[in-house]
């Protein structure tokens, strides 16, 4: 009897023990799968954004070098955080260098759209780019000026989700899933209309802040809004002075005053380091007409040039000098052709 | 004899064990050195791919291009415009504006007919370098003056950075 019991027991503490030991060790190999999965997940998801920036990339450099064109590009149902100067996924990001690219934070949806316009003042100075999803949409508000909202509406790229609206109208707009909406104010818009907590509708109320972003224009004027609450607040005091469609296109593309800064001083910065070729090269020219009244002296522009490189590198950049000096440049650039000279641009 | 044999049956899961975990720590090392020889691999294609990037940058640079009123002529340099860039690059800041363009790279435009003459528009090593990859695109160069066109092309080479 005594036997047997010192058996059983001893049975019990080996089947105890052959049970734990499988516990423990299948415990540890399955950790370590799991960890390896894991790093494995992570290495997958940061390649797979490595390959898709690397395509974004190409992308952006290929509309740049194609400018008027809207293109459709599909995209991979990945979140992209967008700043002003990179793009980014799963912690990585790929730098935009000196392109000026304007665009909302957040890139989410099925077709990525890219659009670029030339920057000209007056000559060539750089390819603003646009990069939008179909799944932003785009509010015309107008009031009055129904010609100004089409016209706005015809230059933007046909592929993006846009509409026109008119103040009787904009409370019975409907939600259409969109992770983000951007109101376009066109300079008619009442600023008392836009402030009362009453002016969006229920669905737009309900969106996150950060979803709901608005611009106005006043002339070569900009001003930024953004959702708090249940109404629209503007960046007061903060208007921004535009050069060109190209860049009221880009206030219309930026997510707010902040991104849109960024490229904005970027463009200026492009035409300084611009004007200073063209300038120059206006100073070589004059030397080289040196026996040609008709294409030296007066007839190069080079101090004209000049003062656009000052007035764009100043804080804020001189928008009123810039375009006085636009002009003359503008008269001597037809003067040299009609006179056979070298054109200034 | 049992307490034996539940000493064997336990050496024979530790083998066991130990074999298993052998497998897996080679099946890591074997991962790993595939790993690293496809990162170089990447990094090469990374350089090729910054020389192409950098020379189509330079290609389509309005400091460069030649122009009537808004209209840019593709594949076509202005004289005038290239000596202007070479001076600036030489004296100016710009050197630095244009490193987040051609990064560690040479830039340099050839004339090869009817008058063969270069110009070395920029030039930054930044150190260490262990090579370097080139690319050539063909161009025209304008001379607004003498309105007459020569050929050449833009030869840019992108530094490979050394180690150290």
């Amino acid at each position: 009897m005594m036997v047997f019991c010192k058996k059983g027991k001893k049975a019990q503490i080996e089947v105890q023990f052959n049970w734990i030991f499988v516990l423990i060790v299948g415990a540890v190999i399955l950790v370590f799968f799991i960890a390896i999965v894991n790093v494995q997940k992570k290495a997958a998801d940061k390649n797979l954004a490595y390959d898709i920036l690397g395509k974004i990339d190409l992308i952006i450099s290929g509309a740049l070098t194609i400018p008027k064109t809207g293109q459709i590009f599909d995209m991979p149902r990945i979140d992209f955080n967008f700043q002003c100067d990179r793009i980014s996924a799963f912690g990585v990001d790929k730098q935009f260098q000196d392109r000026i690219v304007f665009g909302p934070d957040l890139l989410r949806g099925r077709q990525l759209i890219v659009w670029s316009q030339d920057w000209n003042v007056p000559y060539k100075t750089a390819n603003f780019l646009y990069v939008t999803s179909d799944n932003v949409r785009y509010i015309i508000y107008y009031n009055v000026t129904e010609q100004d909202a089409n016209e706005l509406n015809t230059e933007l790229p046909d592929n993006i989700t846009k509409e026109i609206v008119h103040a009787n109208d904009f409370s019975g707009l409907e939600d259409r899933n969109n992770y983000k909406v951007r109101m376009i104010f066109l300079g008619d818009a009442y600023y008392t209309d836009i402030h009362n907590s009453d002016f969006l509708p229920q669905f737009m109320k309900d969106m996150p802040d950060s979803a709901v972003t608005a611009v106005q224009f006043f002339e070569n004027d900009v001003m930024f809004y953004e959702k708090r609450g249940d109404m629209l607040v503007a960046n007061e005091g903060l208007t921004v002075k535009i050069l060109g469609k190209p860049m009221k296109y880009g206030a219309i593309f930026a997510e707010d005053l902040e991104m849109f800064n960024c490229s904005y001083y970027k463009a200026f910065k492009k035409l300084v380091y611009v004007s200073r070729v063209y300038s120059r090269r206006e100073s070589a020219l004059n030397i080289s007409y040196a026996d040609n009244n008709d294409c030296k002296g007066q007839a190069r522009a080079d101090t004209e040039i000049d003062q656009i490189a000052e007035a764009a590198n100043s804080t804020p950049p001189d928008i009123v000098g810039i375009e006085s000096s636009e002009g003359t440049i503008a008269t001597k650039n037809n003067n040299a052709l009609e006179r056979s000279c070298a054109p200034v641009y | 004899m049992k307490a034996r044999k539940s000493q064997i049956k336990i050496g024979e899961s530790v083998a066991v064990l130990m074999i298993f975990f052998i497998l897996i720590i080679m099946g890591i090392i074997f991962w790993s050195r595939y790993s690293q020889m496809s990162a170089t691999q990447q990094q090469e294609t990374d350089i090729i791919s910054k020389a192409i990037k950098t020379s189509q940058t330079v290609t389509f640079l309005p400091e460069l291009q030649c122009s009537t009123l808004e209209v840019i002529k593709f594949s076509c340099f202005d004289l005038y415009k290239i000596r202007a860039m070479q001076e600036l690059m030489a004296d100016g800041d710009e050197m630095q504006y244009y490193f987040d363009s051609f990064s560690f790279s040479n830039i340099t435009v050839y004339s090869i007919y009817p008058t063969t003459e270069s110009w070395n528009l920029y030039d930054f090593t930044g150190g260490n370098i262990s090579g370097y990859v080139t690319t050539q695109i063909p161009v025209a160069i304008y001379d607004p003056v003498t309105m007459k066109f020569a050929f050449g092309y833009v030869n840019v080479a992108a530094y490979v950075k050394g180690r150290g």
